[in-house]
């Protein structure tokens, strides 16, 4: 289909026609309307009113000029965070070894790393029934070994997730060695890093195996690989994480059925209230546990140094409770003491890059989630402190019906991929949906100045069915690609761009149009949470449709493969979009070859017409000439150079980057609640907490504690409050769960149903402040209900 | 204007002062927090005050809200402190970050009359929202204190006669022309003149009035490089590099923020600080603890032509030092110029609403606090206030220094023995001077008064 003079893109409509309604125009990114010239005030005063002083109100992307990621091990971290001439300014992924105590610049913050498991041996013979399996899963926490960065914990939801207030009530803590007889662990290296000295170890003879498992590998396994595909909504949840844990090793058919029935019911949203969905997740937890094959015993923090000298320390920083440092918020937090914002940044990692760079099924290790995280945007990002999201590159659009529980009707003109070819077809009369998701996209030119149109936002949802749908169609299939794509293939239904936004952003005298895309999805999921709806397929990508056609046709071609496993089942390199001399060079010679032919994939031949295709390709040929490299995003940085060990990222300051300076800080040092009293008053239960927070002073922060009252202030921001209770009856089930209303001398008071039944509960609650529900501290008291 | 005199005739007429001295004789009047305090005079509501404070709370202009909300929150914990205005009325806040835009801001700013009933509106730092919120404020009849926002649009434009709004910030003209005055003071022999301004207004603005001023000052200045850094950029090597290879014997910036501290880092390097002077409109126009200690040492680095911390020093102005080691004891750092204007705002209405009370008894209505508003002279931190009644502009000494690195801080500071002070009113036009469009296409009613005004020096 060919661009009009004016360089629009049209897509058609149901029948094959043009349709003029359906322009997709937010080529031209940039407009300076009113530039000063001669002189700007002489503008201000006969025009409009776009006078400024200094200060600017946005600024775009984020704090550092410049990223510099280096891998260093320990050693070597720990020797550059004291260099005089160009210190670390932050380590991520463990401690730095230190001969002696850490310098006195140097501030560390935990978060959970792993999880440690204990599996049954199933050839002991002293652990072939649930009763003796189940006494020695529960002495195991004890063999821990005594160690700052393990924690006994016999649970497989932490005070890392955020469900664990669901759950207090059920977390014992870890029994004390008892008159059953001495269990033997398994023997070898990785089991000596986690027992206590003084365990019983043998070779073969065993009964008690200790593993650990990386929450951020649990969650690759799961299908979230934070990459350029929308991980699960779940991710960060404790009862998800240990379904996929704990699931393989269930031994019992009905067990394994019953955990995957309840998973689905949560995952689709299948329960009335808070309460019913608190048991169905108690119910999971149970189910995984019951035969006591593997269980959760503890966990084990990562504890991550920063710089925090005076000068060349770092200002402003926040960890995610699950993957610390290395989290895309974090990156676009951080900021250096010395720069309002500027600077160079220099971060270390304790792992080399072994991942190949690639965004549908690589960057997944821990320097590659980093560099992923630095050079490119996803629609949304897990909030450090809690499992929820927060909007990034997409906005949630409050829609014009209610999507819950009800039929939606899909417009027939709606796409939809085609499994196995990709293919976008309309959707056509009759079809509806439980749920749609309007959406605001904030597009941005890519790093090879193509500007976004609609095959970049439809593309992924094509490439998704086309790679994820048929494990059985081998030329065109990846596990990876179809795990990580699983969800939104199971519930997407329809997408249709509805129109482009045009919206001025004045910075002082300068004018600049950002072009948004408003974007309906439909789907198949029934719950009544829009942001959890909105996670599951967002219209996104973060690279443009030719550099995703560019590595489709380099599979196809056996150039490589998208995934590790399937380039070692086909025998190819893992692909790289980066540092493979071999493949860049074949690479060049696709681009080359289809900036001849025009080549654009067959799902888009209806949107992109060869002339724009051709236009494309030969943008991309002059990045990579330029570059030496085909990773091409809209992201807030640019990859400038990297070798075996680094990457060196600039930032990009383009005004038409829709997201700035500030817009992740609240996350930053987060308050915490710390209940001061719980009483029981007649039929209400109140609850009396103290803040805890910090509060900036000049380059520093400092902890303070105050009874919370409305007017608390954050710095210069009110804190919002989030209160939870969990009422639990005798019997162990969820009779009740909620909230609270503020009373005016600050207190809490649990919004307990007016119809709870009489009898005795016991009642836990927590007060989440600004969204922190990490490590709360959890109030307890025993409720007689009349 | 062919009148002839000499540089040092000139700047003794534009009294400027150097070194350690106060601010320039105004009548006596008390520091801020005791200025009129006596037995209310009828019956006076116990009902909150309600106020608004709007500032950027988020963003890259929150380095200078955060400040702003600060002081404004001290002053109103001070009030209240003794009771509230007129020892019944405590103050009660509701913020708005300035960073939602100008319209939002316009919405917030009704919503916070209409819906929350606010008495009295303050804050505001940006200048692209004071010319927006300004013809609100007055079409509400809502009194209003701008804290910033200090650009010269707002009176020659958006509000030409002002009611019930109101700003205490000096304006924006007054940064370029402290700035030349400064260095024509200073380097009384440096004719060439290199530029780095960012390429949007307030570079302009900055550029404009600093070369209209300077080369009435100094004969036979010359303009040898301009670079205009496009909004956003990271790496100056290009403007400092040309700046540098036109042997200028000044390099004049208003280069601001973390572009600021980006430029100055990468201009170390190449060791531009070595092969000129320097000024700057606004360099030390952030939080005082921002600069660090690597900053170059003796170059006039503007604070937006308001306050520093460090001066007056000492007990030469009580003032200054009592709200000093206040600000600090509550704040833990030390304030700037945002900080001193918020403060100082609330602590000028209080005042305006005693003396009203004095003539009206009970609590008075908005004419009779605005009529004590207008000539009222304010003794404030940074030196007295006055607003003018024409335009309802705060005018206060210009101020600008040398930076130095001492030991009492780890943060650089402008050096208290040396800094340079000049009387507003002898920078700015006076009242009634024409506007812009108004007989003259100038951008500014200053600048177009200094070129018909002010003398070529010899």
């Amino acid at each position: 289909m060919p661009s009009s003079p004016e360089g629009m893109a049209f897509c058609r409509d149901a029948t094959g026609v043009a349709n003029r309604s359906h322009m997709f125009a937010w080529k031209l990114l940039i407009t300076i309307q009113a530039r000063a010239l001669v002189a700007a005030a002489l503008i201000c005063a006969t025009t409009s009113l776009v006078c400024a002083a200094h200060e600017i109100s946005y600024f775009p992307s984020f704090y550092p000029q410049e990223i510099r990621i280096e891998s260093l091990d320990p050693a070597a971290a720990a020797r550059e965070f004291v260099s005089k001439t160009d210190p670390l300014h932050v380590y991520l992924g463990g401690a730095p070894r230190f001969t002696g105590q850490p310098p006195a610049h140097l501030k560390s913050i935990a978060s959970l790393k792993s999880l440690i498991v204990a599996g049954v041996n199933p050839q002991s013979s002293r652990m072939q029934n649930r009763d003796a399996r189940c006494g020695a899963i529960g002495q195991a926490a004890a063999a821990l070994a005594k160690q700052p960065d393990i924690v006994a914990h016999p649970f497989p939801v932490t005070p890392y997730h955020a469900d664990y207030l669901s759950h207090a009530d059920i977390v014992s803590a870890p029994k004390a060695a008892t008159s059953l007889a001495p269990l033997t662990f398994r023997a070898s290296k990785v089991q000596s890093s986690l027992l206590s000295p003084d365990v019983n170890v043998h070779a073969t003879n065993w009964d008690i195996e200790l593993g650990e498992v990386e929450t951020m590998e649990l969650n690759r396994q799961a299908g979230a690989n934070f990459n350029a595909w929308p991980a699960p909504p779940w991710t960060k949840e404790g009862w998800f994480q240990a379904f996929h844990l704990l699931r393989p090793s269930v031994t019992e058919a009905k067990s394994r059925e019953r955990a995957d029935t309840i998973l689905d019911r949560l995952t689709h949203g299948e329960f009335k209230d808070l309460a019913e969905e608190t048991n169905l997740q108690r119910d999971l937890l149970g189910t995984l546990t019951a035969g006591c094959e593997r269980a959760v015993v503890g966990y084990r923090l990562r504890t991550e140094f920063h710089n925090d000298d005076f000068s060349n320390g770092i200002e402003h920083i926040l960890v995610d409770s699950q993957s610390g440092f290395n989290s895309p918020v974090v990156l676009r937090a951080v900021k250096l003491k010395d720069f309002f914002w500027n600077g160079w940044l220099r971060v270390g990692i304790n792992e080399r890059p072994a991942a190949a760079w690639n965004p549908l099924a690589g960057f997944t290790d821990a320097p590659g989630r980093l560099i992923w995280a630095t050079v490119a945007d996803n629609a949304f990002y897990p909030i450090p402190t809690n499992s929820r999201w927060v909007s990034n590159r997409a906005e949630i659009r409050q829609g014009d019906e209610s999507s819950a529980q009800r039929s939606i009707p899909i417009p027939p003109d709606a796409l939809i991929p085609q499994p196995r070819t990709g293919s976008l077809v309309p959707v056509g009369a009759g079809k509806g949906a439980t749920a749609k998701v309007l959406y605001r996209v904030l597009a941005s030119a890519f790093q090879d100045e193509t500007v976004p149109e609609a095959a970049d936002l439809l593309y992924p949802y094509a490439l998704a069915y086309r790679w994820g749908a048929d494990e059985n169609k081998d030329s065109t299939y990846d596990p990876d690609i179809s795990l990580a794509t699983r969800l939104m293939r199971e519930r997407l239904r329809g997408v249709k761009i509805i129109k482009v936004e045009e919206i001025a952003l004045r910075v002082a005298d300068l004018t600049f149009t950002h072009r948004s895309p408003i974007v309906e999805v439909y789907l198949n999921n029934l719950t009544s949470d829009e942001q959890q709806s909105a996670l599951i397929a967002p219209p996104w990508s973060a690279v443009p449709w030719h550099v995703l056609a560019l590595m489709e046709a380099a599979v196809e071609r056996g150039i490589a493969a998208f995934s590790e496993s399937e380039a070692k089942r086909r025998g190819v390199p893992w692909l790289d979009l980066v540092r493979d001399p071999a493949q860049l060079v074949k690479f060049r010679a696709l681009i080359k070859e289809f900036a001849q032919t025009g080549y654009r994939p067959a799902a888009l031949e209806t949107l992109v017409g060869p002339e724009t295709a051709k236009a494309r390709w030969q943008m991309l040929d002059k990045f990579v000439e330029e570059k030496g490299h085909v990773l091409v995003t809209n992201g807030p940085y640019r990859l400038k150079s990297w070798s075996a060990e680094s990457a060196v990222f600039d930032v990009n300051r383009e005004f038409t980057y829709p997201v700035g300076l500030g817009t992740f800080n609240g996350f930053a040092y987060p308050p915490r609640a710390l209940i001061t009293n719980v009483e029981q008053a007649d039929n209400r239960v109140l609850v009396a907490v103290d803040a805890e927070f910090a509060v900036k002073e000049q380059r520093d922060r400092r902890i303070v504690r105050m009874p919370l009252r409305r007017e608390t202030l954050r710095d210069t921001l009110p804190i919002q409050t989030m209160p939870r209770y969990v009422a639990i009856s005798a019997d162990g089930r969820v009779a009740a769960a909620g909230g609270a209303t503020r009373l005016p001398d600050g207190r809490f008071n649990l919004s307990l149903p007016p119809k709870l039944p009489a009898g005795a509960y016991t009642l836990i609650t927590a007060i989440f402040l600004d969204g922190n529900t990490i490590n709360p501290q959890i109030g307890r008291i025993q409720y007689q209900s009349k | 204007m062919d009148q002839k005199v000499d540089r040092r005739s000139f700047l003794n007429q534009l009294g400027v002062t150097v070194g350690a001295a106060a601010a320039s004789a105004v009548p006596v009047i008390g520091p801020a927090e005791a200025q009129t305090a006596s037995a209310p005079k009828g019956k006076i509501p116990d009902t909150p005050l309600k106020m608004g404070h709007m500032t950027f709370l988020t963003g890259p202009a929150a380095v200078l809200g955060e400040p702003s909300l600060k002081g404004h929150i001290l002053a109103a914990e001070e009030i209240n402190a003794k009771g509230g205005i007129l020892g019944k009325r405590k103050i009660e806040t509701i913020t708005a970050d300035e960073a939602a835009g100008t319209d939002a801001n316009v919405k917030e700013l009704r919503r916070m009359k209409l819906s929350e009933k606010i008495d009295m509106f303050t804050g505001v730092i940006s200048s692209g929202n004071t010319p927006a919120l300004g013809p609100v404020a007055e079409e509400l009849g809502l009194l209003t204190i701008f804290v910033d926002g200090c650009t010269d649009f707002l009176w020659d434009k958006a509000v030409p006669n002002p009611k019930f709004t109101f700003r205490i910030t000096n304006i924006q003209s007054a940064d370029g022309v402290t700035c030349a005055v400064a260095a024509a003071q200073t380097w009384p022999t440096a004719k060439k003149i290199a530029h780095i301004h960012p390429d949007y207004s307030y570079g302009r603005n900055a550029f404009d009035h600093f070369t209209l001023a300077y080369k009435k000052l100094v004969p036979g200045a010359e303009v040898v490089s301009e670079g205009w850094p496009k909004l956003g950029t990271t790496d100056f090597t290009a403007h400092i590099t040309k700046a540098m290879s036109a042997n200028p014997d000044i390099i004049m910036s208003s280069v601001w923020g973390g572009d600021y501290v980006a430029m100055y880092k990468q201009a170390l390097r190449y060791g531009m600080f070595n092969k000129a002077k320097f000024a700057s409109t606004i360099a030390f126009g952030v939080a005082p603890h921002a600069i660090g200690k690597d900053h170059p040492e003796g170059v006039i680095a503007g604070v937006h032509s308001n306050y520093y911390f460090t001066y007056p020093a000492g007990n030469r102005w009580p003032a200054n030092k009592t709200f000093v080691e206040k600000y600090h004891k509550r704040w833990n750092e030390y304030p700037n110029f945002q900080s001193d204007g918020a403060y100082h705002t609330l602590h000028m209405y209080r005042t305006a609403v005693e003396k009203a009370n004095k003539l009206t008894g009970g609590w008075p209505d908005e004419e009779a606090i605005i009529s004590q508003l207008e000539g009222m002279y304010f003794e404030t931190a940074a030196g007295y206030l006055y607003i003018r009644p024409d335009n309802h502009q705060g005018y206060k000494d210009a101020v600008t220094g040398f930076s130095k690195n001492v030991d009492a801080y780890p943060f650089q500071i402008l050096d208290p023995n040396r800094m340079i002070t000049i009387p507003i009113r002898n920078i700015t036009a006076p009242p009634g001077w024409p506007k812009p469009g108004s007989g003259h296409n100038d951008p500014t009613s200053t600048f177009n008064w200094i070129k018909e005004t002010w003398p070529q020096v010899a």
